[in-house]
């Protein structure tokens, strides 16, 4: 077992017996499980040269010195390969996604095993343990009990974001990312500088990214997804609840949210067109286009057909609403009402034709007031012709009151 | 057509949020210490140090601006950059220096705020438990509105020494031509009080908290612009505030050959001279700061250092979650405050030392930051150029040599 902190500085030495220089980094393959090393990069004794040497020219391999199995001129310098990547200087100190315990640590030190000959990379060392050992102060933590003994995450569980990663390792480092939960992703990306922040959702697909966007800060929304190629980020923009698109896009660039808007899809692009139209405050501004509608005309048995083939979200499914061939509302009822009511029955029959809705100008604060006034889980939007724009959820009414934001935000208040 | 209204509206709100970093650096900036100095130079030398306060603006602007681009260009705070580019030890050593000075300042902002309440004829028994739970208080249970709100009332609080320097009725066309013409005494005193001035103006940890307030706000090299001129106001707005200090003792203290030996010692001696509100103002001006800085740099110094050393941090987090974090904040705050209750305890030493400690630090925070600001591979084509750079190191010599200046000096006396 070796720590790759304690390997730097370690003598090595040629055939011939003779100290050529120490060794200054390991080259790792990252793509391979428990990575192994495949190059040695030894720091010549004359203090200018390197050279990288391949794992098949050494001889024996320890902490306290290294043979290499030929004359140091007979070396070849190992390829600089895409997936091979230097041990300390670029993942020592540097920050990593931990899977297991979902968030973002700090390798303090890596810890390798001799496996059939090879050399790989076991486990990161998160522990303070660690931090004591590199300082040279490893005999403190004996006193400082039990709290500082080692603590590794297995390589199984730890994930690249460095920009520094090459694509192919970068690819398979973060597919085990997408096994999380996306709120888990968002504060986890919350916690990275931009162009990670960009690499790690370019990554997912479009689904759980656009999920991930939704959870994360708004400060961070708008330029995470300008960041990234256009193509993808009006993908991601699809996949997103409408509501939530309208309010990452006003926060962008006007050319930037325009162009997005071209390379959606026309239909989706048009409801966020009409989104922002309204100020973000109102109704309007806070509603989505996700509702299900059904002519007045259908039975209940047709309407339950219609849920099962457009299968909304969670959030919108309680409530269905009932409009003419011009979209005038003309009615509500609910997913009970539905349920219990005679399937040949038409919804006009059982639908309360006395909706309480609002105005898309209707300040958001007045829109949360209502909703909990009378209990609903939605409340409708029309425009002054009565005609059905959207709906407010009772999830977005709460962010009113309670805006998530500011309680994800609280803890590095002091900086903004 | 109303789509690009919101937008364009949204680009205006633009400017207001991203202007912020740099405004609430520049008031923390003029804290207990920072009032002291300047209450010094006015009551002892009259208005022949204003001269230094271009100088000191110059060389601070160039500095936060460095740390703000960096933020902005790598989106990674000042602790995180120094830890993956020089490894462990140099993080160790910077942080733990980080730390002690941080306490030393935080002493010095509760020190200021229990002379400016002994001003209102409270007790520090009783204006120190208070000062510590409501800057308690403000971390745990205050909501991002409401401290936001307190903040920006609080920066609007420094214009009560704007007010205070008019009371005193300065003659403003000596004072013009003070600040533009320099006049330099070559005595030690005036010599400490010079680097003094210096050394409470650009202090370490300040670069280190701007850096992150840029990169918490997320702005982008693109917006990076409007950052400069938020980091620009920023400083002229902390130097107009040491100019009126200045003013508000030389018009009075110094017509009148008064010895002061702080800020306390000025609030109360401006009462006979240029009236009780003047003497209010400003001794309302010396609590507000204490304060605010006590505030803001516990919590700012137990960040860094987590962030430097790995550990995990945040107020959202459980003791056992992020205890190193926690145990950094507690220390600073009970150590901060407890000390000051002692009644033997010298304040004005200790506000002194502190700012020592700032300039012993700065140096190495400044050559830091060079390396970094410097480096390719993190900034790309945001490098300092080649003059900003030769400016930049200049200003770092001169500092180096003030600071070994200050240091032989105090230990001589």
């Amino acid at each position: 077992m070796f720590f790759a902190s304690r390997l730097q500085h370690t003598k090595v030495f040629d055939l011939s017996g003779r100290q050529v220089g120490t060794l200054q980094d390991l080259v790792v393959s990252i793509p391979q499980e428990y990575p192994p090393v495949t190059a040695l990069v030894v720091k010549l004794s004359d203090h200018k040269h390197k050279k990288r040497v391949p794992w098949s020219q050494v001889l024996s391999f320890e902490e306290s010195e290294i043979f290499l199995a030929c004359r140091i001129e007979q070396v070849e310098d190992h390829p600089q390969a895409e997936q091979g990547m230097w041990l300390i200087k670029e993942i020592l100190d540097k920050q990593i996604v931990d899977t297991e315990g979902r968030k973002l640590i700090r390798v303090q030190d890596v810890q390798l095993a001799r496996v059939n000959g090879n050399i790989r990379v076991m486990a990161v060392d998160i522990s303070t343990h660690a931090i004591l050992r590199r300082l040279g102060l490893g005999f403190l933590s004996k006193r400082l009990g039990a709290r500082l003994v080692p603590h590794f995450i297995d390589w199984s569980n730890v994930n690249l974001v460095s920009s520094k990663v090459s694509e192919v390792s970068l690819k398979v480092s973060l597919e085990k990312l997408g096994i999380l939960h996306p709120a888990d992703i968002a504060d986890i990306i919350n916690e990275l500088s931009p162009d990670q922040r960009a690499a790690v959702l370019q990554s997912l697909d479009h689904e759980v990214a656009a999920d991930t966007i939704e959870e994360m800060l708004p400060t961070h929304q708008a330029t995470a997804l300008s960041e990234m190629e256009s193509e993808k980020a009006s993908d991601i923009l699809e996949e997103m609840a409408p509501d939530n698109a309208a309010d990452v896009l006003a926060d962008l660039p006007q050319e930037k949210a325009q162009e997005l808007l071209n390379l959606m899809e026309k239909e989706d692009a048009h409801e966020l067109r009409q989104l922002l139209a309204y100020p973000e405050d109102s109704a309007g501004g806070i509603m989505t286009t996700d509702y299900m509608a059904v002519s007045a005309t259908v039975t209940a048995k047709e309407a339950i057909e219609k849920i099962r083939k457009e299968e909304p979200e969670a959030e919108t499914i309680y409530y269905l609403y009932v409009v003419d061939e011009e979209e005038h509302l003309l009615g509500v009822f609910s997913l009970r009402d539905l349920i219990v009511a005679n399937p040949d029955a038409k919804v006009t029959t059982f639908m309360i034709s006395n909706v309480i809705q609002v105005d898309a100008m209707t300040k958001q604060e007045e829109v949360a007031r209502l909703i909990g006034k009378y209990n609903l889980l939605a409340i409708p939007v029309v425009d002054k012709g009565n005609h059905l724009l959207g709906i407010v959820t009772v999830d977005d009414a709460i962010d009113v009151v309670i805006p998530t934001a500011w309680k994800k935000r609280f803890p590095r208040i002091y900086s903004s | 057509m109303t789509l690009w209204k919101r937008l364009s509206r949204r680009k205006i709100l633009t400017f207001f949020a991203i202007l912020g970093p740099g405004i609430i650096t520049a008031s923390v900036d003029n804290d207990a210490g920072g009032i002291a100095t300047y209450s010094i130079a006015g009551a002892h030398y009259g208005y022949t140090l204003l001269w230094s306060l271009i100088p000191i603006s110059v060389a601070l602007i160039v500095i936060q601006e460095m740390a703000a681009r960096m933020g902005a260009v790598s989106g990674k705070g000042l602790a995180d950059l120094i830890r993956e580019n020089f490894g462990i030890r140099a993080t160790f050593y910077l942080m733990a220096a980080l730390f002690v000075t941080n306490l030393g300042n935080t002493m010095a902002e509760f020190a200021g705020w229990a002379a400016a309440m002994e001003i209102f004829g409270v007790k520090r028994y009783i204006s120190l438990p208070i000062g510590a739970f409501v800057v308690w208080w403000l971390v745990v249970k205050g909501t991002y509105k409401a401290v936001e709100k307190i903040f920006l009332v609080a920066s609007a609080i420094y214009f009560t020494y704007v007010v205070s320097a008019l009371l005193s009725r300065p003659p403003w066309g000596k004072v013009l031509q003070e600040v533009v013409v320099p006049e330099v005494h070559w005595d030690a005193p005036y010599l400490m009080l010079l680097i003094g001035m210096v050394g409470t103006t650009i202090a370490p940890w300040m670069q280190f908290y701007l850096q992150s307030a840029v990169v918490e706000k997320g702005i982008k090299p693109k917006d990076y612009q409007m950052t400069r001129w938020d980091v620009i106001l920023g400083c002229l707005v902390t130097d107009l505030v040491a100019l009126c200090i200045i003013v508000a003792c030389a018009g009075t203290l110094f017509k009148h050959h008064i010895r002061i030996e702080g800020a306390k010692d000025a609030a109360l001696a401006l009462a006979p001279l240029a009236g009780k509100y003047a003497s209010l103002l400003f001794a309302i001006g010396l609590a507000n700061a204490s304060l605010f800085s006590a505030c803001i740099l516990p919590l700012a110094t137990a960040y860094y250092v987590c962030e430097g050393m790995g550990w995990e941090g945040g107020v959202n987090k459980s003791f056992r979650e992020a205890p190193q974090f926690f145990w950094i904040y507690t220390l600073l705050i009970l150590f901060g405050a407890g000390s000051i209750l002692f009644p033997q305890m010298p304040l004005v030493p200790i506000m002194f030392l502190s700012q020592v400690m700032n300039g012993v630090l700065l140096p190495f925070v400044l050559l830091f930051m060079l390396a970094l600001v410097n480096n390719k591979e993190i900034m790309g084509e945001y490098v300092n150029s080649r003059g900003y750079n030769i400016v930049v190191w200049s200003i770092s010599v001169v500092m180096i040599l003030l600071t070994l200046l200050l240091s032989v000096s105090s230990f001589l006396s």
